[in-house]
C-alpha cells in the first residue's frame, strides 16, 4: 500500500532555533494518526509543516502527497495543495472563522479558490457539507457569524470549512480544546466519520486520553522529535519512552484521589486522604443561592437557581458542568464579588453573603481564589516580586525585607524558584503562572480556596504537576477547596465530594467514588460517557 | 471564562437589532441637537469675550472713524444695546428657525454666503479624506509584506506624516511643485490641478494618524488564527488582506474618520487660506479677524452639523463593515 502522506527527516528552523528535528510519518488513507506531546514539542508547527505554512526555515528528506514531493514547491503550487489536496483544521476553534463574515462564505473560500462552480454550486455543497458534519438547519446557519454559533457549532463549521472540497488528508490541531466534553465527544466522532470516507487524518493535541479514542496509530512528540510511534493499543498498553509513560500518567481520569499524577517530589505523601474533619462546621455552606442576570433587550437569565451545598473543612467540594451551567457565578456568589437574590452563603458557620462589604471586608482574607487565567489577572508590568509583595498583608510581613522573605517562602511552597521574583508574568510558563497565582492566593493564608478552572488552559502533563500541587498544599495547610472544572476527569481525581451543575442547578450531588459509579442523574451519566479517559 | 461559550439567547437579541439600531440613531440625533446648542452657547459668549465693541466691527471694524450716533445705530440695528441675555436668546431663536441674520461685514445673508461657500470646503475634506484613507491603505499594506524593514519604513513614514504641521507642508509643496518644478499652481485655481496641493497638504498628515491605528490592527488580523484558516484554504496573501485583514484593518480607521473631519476642516483654515481658495476655513478667518459674529457663528454651526452627520456617518459604516458590533 503505498502511503498518502509520507514525511522523512523533517526540520523546521525559526532562526537558531531548531523546533522540528527530523521527523517521520505516515499516514494511510483512512488512518487515524495521532501526534501527542506537550506544548513546545513542536507538534504544532509539525502540522503546519504539512501544509508549508511554518513561516521559518523548513528541510526534509522526503514530504510527499500520494506519491507526489511537495518539497521545493513554490509559493502558488502550495496554494493548490492548501485547502484542495491537505485540509487544516486549526487550533483556536472558537476564533479561527472570520467573525466578520457568514460562515457559508468562509466554507464556500476553499470551493471559490479552487473550482469554477458556479456560486449557486458552490452554496449547493456548502450546505451539503454543513450538514455532513452535523449542523442542523444548514440553511440558517449558511448566513450565520461565528459569533452566532456555539462553540461546537463553531467547531463543525471550521470543520466543514477544511473538508468542503474533500480533500484527501486532514491535519486537526488540537480540534476539541476549549470544548465541552459532551461536544468534544462529537467532534472526535465527527473526525472518526471521515476517516471512514477514506480520509486521512493527523490529528494534534497534548491529551493522551482525547485522541486514544479514534487513533489508529500514535506518535508522542518531544522536543522536536518523535520518541516513541506505534498502533495505539501497544503505545497505551506497553509505552516504551519515558514521555509516553509521563503523558499516561497525567492523565487524570480514574486516578484515585491523592495520588501522584506527575513524577518526581515527594511520593511519601500520597496515598489516599482522610479528612482531617478538624472542625465540625463546614468551611463553606450556601443555600438556595439564586442569581438571575437582566439584561436590556434580552430575556431575563437565571445563571444560578437553588443551588446549595456544604463543604466540610478539609476536604475539596468539585463543582463539575459544562460552560453556561452556571459554575462561575456560583464561585463569584460564593466569594462575595456579586450578590444573590436569594439564599445565603455561611463561612466557617457565620454570615458572609448577607454582611455588608464594610463587615466582611476583614474577613475576606480567610478565601482566596485562582482562575483559569493567571496572565489576566496580573498587571503585566509588575515583577512576581511586585505581584506577591501587594498580597501579603501587613501584619504578616512587614518592611522590605521581611516582605521579600515572606515572598520567597511562598515561591517555596509552590515549588518555584527564587530566580523567578523578577520575571514579568508573559516571561513565565502557564504552569509557572498558575503557580504564581496560587501564591498570591495563598498570601493572605486563607483556610478555604476557590478554584475556578485552575488547570483547564493547561497542557496535560502541567495540569498533572499543578494539581499535584493543590493536593500537597491542602495536607500541608489544611486548606478546604471549592473546585470548579469541565473536566470530569479532574473533578474525579481532586474531589471528596461532587456536585453536577447543569443550567443553574445542582443535579445531583455525592462522594466522589460513589457519584461515579453509580451516577443517578442521566446528565451526569452523559458527561461520564463523554469524558475522555484511557482504554483500561 | 469557561469553555464553550453558548448561544442559546441570540435569537431574542437578533430580532430586536434593528429596533437597539433605531434606538441609538434617535440617541445620536438628541445629542447631535445637544452638541448644536452647545456650540452655539459657546461661540455666542466666547466672541463677547473679544475685546472690543461689536458695534465698531458693524461699521468696517477697528479702525473706522464711526461717529456716536452711527454706533448706536447699528447697535439698535443689530439688537446689540439689549441686555446680553436677551442677546442670548433672540440669537437661540433665530438660529432655531435657520435665521444666520446677516453678516456685519459683507452686509449679505449669511445663510446663502454660507453655502455658497460649504460646498469647496465639503470636497477638499473629502476629497482629503478619501486620499488619506488611500495612502493609509497603500503604506500599512506594502509595508507589512513580512520584513522587519519594511515596517520600520511604514511606521516611521507615518509618525513622521502625522507630525507635518499643515501650514509647512502647504509651504514645503508649493515650494516644490510651484516653485521648483512649474508642475502646479500656487495657487488654488478653479479645476482639478488647483485642488491637488491642497488636498496634499491635508490628506498627507491625516494619512499618517490613519496609517497607524490601521497598521497595528492589520498586523494583529494578518496574525490571527481566522486568516491561519484562510491561508489553509489555499488564499493567496492579497486575498487574505482583501477577503478578511483589511476589513478588519479599516474598522479603527472608520472611527477615527469622524474625528479626522473635524481635523480637515480645522485644517482648511489654514490651508484655503495659504492656498487663496475660497471656502468656509477662509470666511472664517476672515470673520473671526472682522469680528464678525454672524458669520462667525453660522461657520462654527456648519461645521459643527457636518461634524455630526459624519459621525453618525462613520458609525453606520463601522456596523457595515463589523456586522456583530452590539448596539
Amino acid at each position: 500500500m503505498t502511503d498518502l502522506l509520507r514525511v522523512e527527516g523533517l526540520r523546521v528552523a525559526f532562526g537558531e532555533r531548531d523546533v522540528v528535528r527530523g521527523v517521520d510519518l505516515r499516514v494511510g488513507a483512512g488512518e487515524c494518526l495521532a501526534i501527542v506531546g506537550e506544548s513546545g514539542s513542536g507538534k504544532s508547527v509539525t502540522a503546519r509543516a504539512l501544509l508549508g505554512l511554518t513561516g521559518g526555515r523548513v528541510d526534509a528528506d522526503a514530504l510527499a502527497l500520494n506519491g507526489r514531493s511537495l518539497l521545493g514547491l513554490s509559493e502558488r503550487k502550495w496554494r493548490e495543495i492548501r485547502g484542495r489536496e491537505i485540509g487544516l483544521i486549526s487550533q483556536d476553534a472558537l476564533v479561527s472563522l472570520d467573525p466578520f463574515r457568514p460562515i457559508g462564505r468562509e466554507i464556500g473560500d476553499a470551493l471559490r479558490l479552487h473550482t469554477r462552480m458556479s456560486a449557486s454550486a458552490r452554496r449547493g455543497r456548502v450546505l451539503e457539507t454543513l450538514a455532513e458534519v452535523g449542523l442542523p438547519d444548514p440553511a440558517l446557519r449558511f448566513g450565520q457569524r461565528s459569533g452566532d454559533l456555539s462553540g461546537g457549532q463553531r467547531q463543525r463549521a471550521l470543520i466543514a470549512s477544511a473538508v468542503v472540497s474533500r480533500p484527501p488528508l486532514i491535519v486537526a490541531d488540537e480540534p476539541t480544546t476549549a470544548l465541552d466534553v459532551t461536544v468534544q465527544a462529537q467532534i472526535l466522532d465527527l473526525l472518526r466519520s471521515l476517516t471512514r470516507e477514506g480520509a486521512g487524518l493527523v490529528l494534534i493535541s497534548h491529551d493522551l486520553a482525547v485522541v486514544s479514542a479514534i487513533a489508529d496509530r500514535i506518535a508522542v512528540m518531544s522536543d522536536g522529535v518523535i520518541v516513541e510511534e506505534g498502533p495505539t493499543s501497544r503505545v497505551l498498553t506497553s509505552p516504551v519512552a519515558e514521555q509516553t509513560r509521563a503523558l499516561i500518567a497525567a492523565v487524570p481520569f480514574g486516578r484515585p484521589r491523592g495520588s501522584r499524577l506527575s513524577a518526581g517530589g515527594p511520593a511519601a505523601s500520597a496515598g489516599p486522604l482522610t479528612a482531617p474533619a478538624s472542625s465540625p462546621t463546614p468551611a463553606l455552606r450556601a443555600t438556595g443561592l439564586t442569581k438571575t442576570f437582566r439584561l436590556p433587550g434580552r430575556d431575563p437569565l437565571t445563571a444560578v437557581a437553588d443551588v446549595s451545598f456544604e463543604l466540610p473543612a478539609g476536604t475539596t467540594l468539585g463543582l463539575v458542568g459544562e460552560s453556561g451551567s452556571g459554575k462561575s457565578t456560583t464561585a463569584r456568589l460564593v466569594l462575595a464579588l456579586t450578590t444573590p437574590d436569594a439564599g445565603e452563603v455561611q463561612v466557617e458557620g457565620r454570615p458572609w453573603s448577607a454582611l455588608g462589604e464594610s463587615a466582611r471586608g476583614p474577613h475576606r482574607r480567610l478565601m482566596g481564589a485562582i482562575y483559569q487565567d493567571p496572565l489576566s489577572s496580573f498587571d503585566p508590568r509588575l515583577s512576581v516580586r511586585d505581584i506577591l509583595g501587594d498580597a501579603i498583608p501587613r501584619d504578616i510581613a512587614d518592611g522590605r525585607t521581611a516582605r521579600l522573605a515572606e515572598a520567597r517562602r511562598l515561591l517555596g511552597t509552590v515549588g518555584l524558584d527564587d530566580g523567578l521574583l523578577d520575571r514579568r508574568p508573559l516571561h513565565l510558563s502557564g504552569g509557572q503562572r498558575q503557580r504564581v497565582s496560587i501564591a498570591r492566593a495563598l498570601a493572605p493564608r486563607p483556610r478555604i480556596l476557590i478554584c475556578d478552572e485552575p488547570v483547564s488552559a493547561l497542557d496535560v502533563s502541567v495540569q498533572a504537576t499543578v494539581l499535584d500541587l493543590l493536593d500537597e498544599l491542602q495536607r500541608e495547610l489544611g486548606l478546604s477547596y471549592l473546585f470548579i472544572s469541565h473536566d470530569l476527569g479532574v473533578i474525579q481525581h481532586v474531589s471528596d465530594t461532587v456536585a453536577v451543575m447543569e443550567a443553574g442547578r445542582i443535579v445531583e450531588t455525592g462522594p466522589t467514588e460513589q457519584l461515579f459509579r453509580e451516577p443517578r442523574h442521566p446528565y451526569t451519566r452523559r458527561l461520564l460517557d463523554s469524558a475522555p479517559r484511557l482504554p483500561v | 471564562m469557561t469553555p464553550g461559550s453558548t448561544s442559546e439567547t441570540r435569537a431574542p437579541a437578533r430580532r430586536s437589532r434593528a429596533g437597539a439600531l433605531a434606538l441609538r440613531l434617535t440617541g445620536r440625533l438628541a445629542g447631535g441637537v445637544f452638541v448644536l446648542w452647545a456650540v452655539a452657547t459657546l461661540t455666542f459668549f466666547a466672541i463677547r469675550l473679544i475685546p472690543g465693541d461689536p458695534a465698531q466691527a458693524v461699521l468696517g471694524g477697528p479702525g473706522s472713524q464711526a461717529s456716536e450716533e452711527a454706533l448706536a445705530a447699528a447697535r439698535a440695528e443689530y439688537g446689540l444695546d439689549q441686555p446680553i441675555l436677551v442677546q442670548y436668546l433672540l440669537q437661540l431663536g433665530r438660529l432655531a428657525t435657520g435665521d444666520f441674520g446677516s453678516s456685519y461685514s459683507l452686509r449679505t445673508e449669511v445663510a446663502p454666503l454660507l453655502l455658497s461657500q460649504l460646498s469647496g470646503t465639503l470636497l477638499l475634506a473629502g476629497l482629503s479624506l478619501a486620499i488619506a484613507w488611500l495612502l493609509a491603505l497603500l503604506v500599512a499594506t506594502w509595508t507589512t509584506r513580512g520584513t522587519r524593514a519594511a515596517e520600520w519604513v511604514g511606521s516611521g513614514l507615518e509618525i513622521v506624516g502625522a507630525g507635518l504641521p499643515h501650514f509647512w507642508l502647504a509651504t514645503l509643496v508649493i515650494l516644490v511643485f510651484s516653485v521648483g518644478l512649474g508642475w502646479l499652481p500656487p495657487i488654488s485655481t478653479p479645476g482639478p490641478l488647483g485642488l491637488v496641493l491642497p488636498v496634499l497638504t491635508l490628506a498627507v498628515p491625516l494619512a499618517g494618524f490613519l496609517g497607524q491605528v490601521m497598521r497595528e490592527s492589520l498586523l494583529d488580523a494578518l496574525d490571527s488564527p481566522y486568516a491561519l484558516s484562510a491561508r489553509a484554504r489555499g488564499e493567496s496573501e492579497t486575498g487574505v488582506r482583501l477577503v478578511h485583514a483589511l476589513r478588519h484593518a479599516a474598522l479603527p480607521g472608520i472611527s477615527l474618520s469622524g474625528w479626522a473631519f473635524g481635523y480637515l476642516i480645522s485644517g482648511a483654515v489654514v490651508v484655503e487660506t495659504i492656498f487663496a481658495r475660497p471656502g468656509l476655513g477662509r470666511t472664517l478667518l476672515n470673520a473671526v479677524t472682522l469680528r464678525d459674529v454672524p458669520v462667525v457663528i453660522g461657520v462654527v454651526m456648519i461645521v459643527a452639523l457636518t461634524y455630526i452627520l459624519v459621525t453618525v456617518l462613520t458609525d453606520l459604516l463601522g456596523r457595515i463593515v463589523d456586522p456583530t458590533a452590539r448596539a
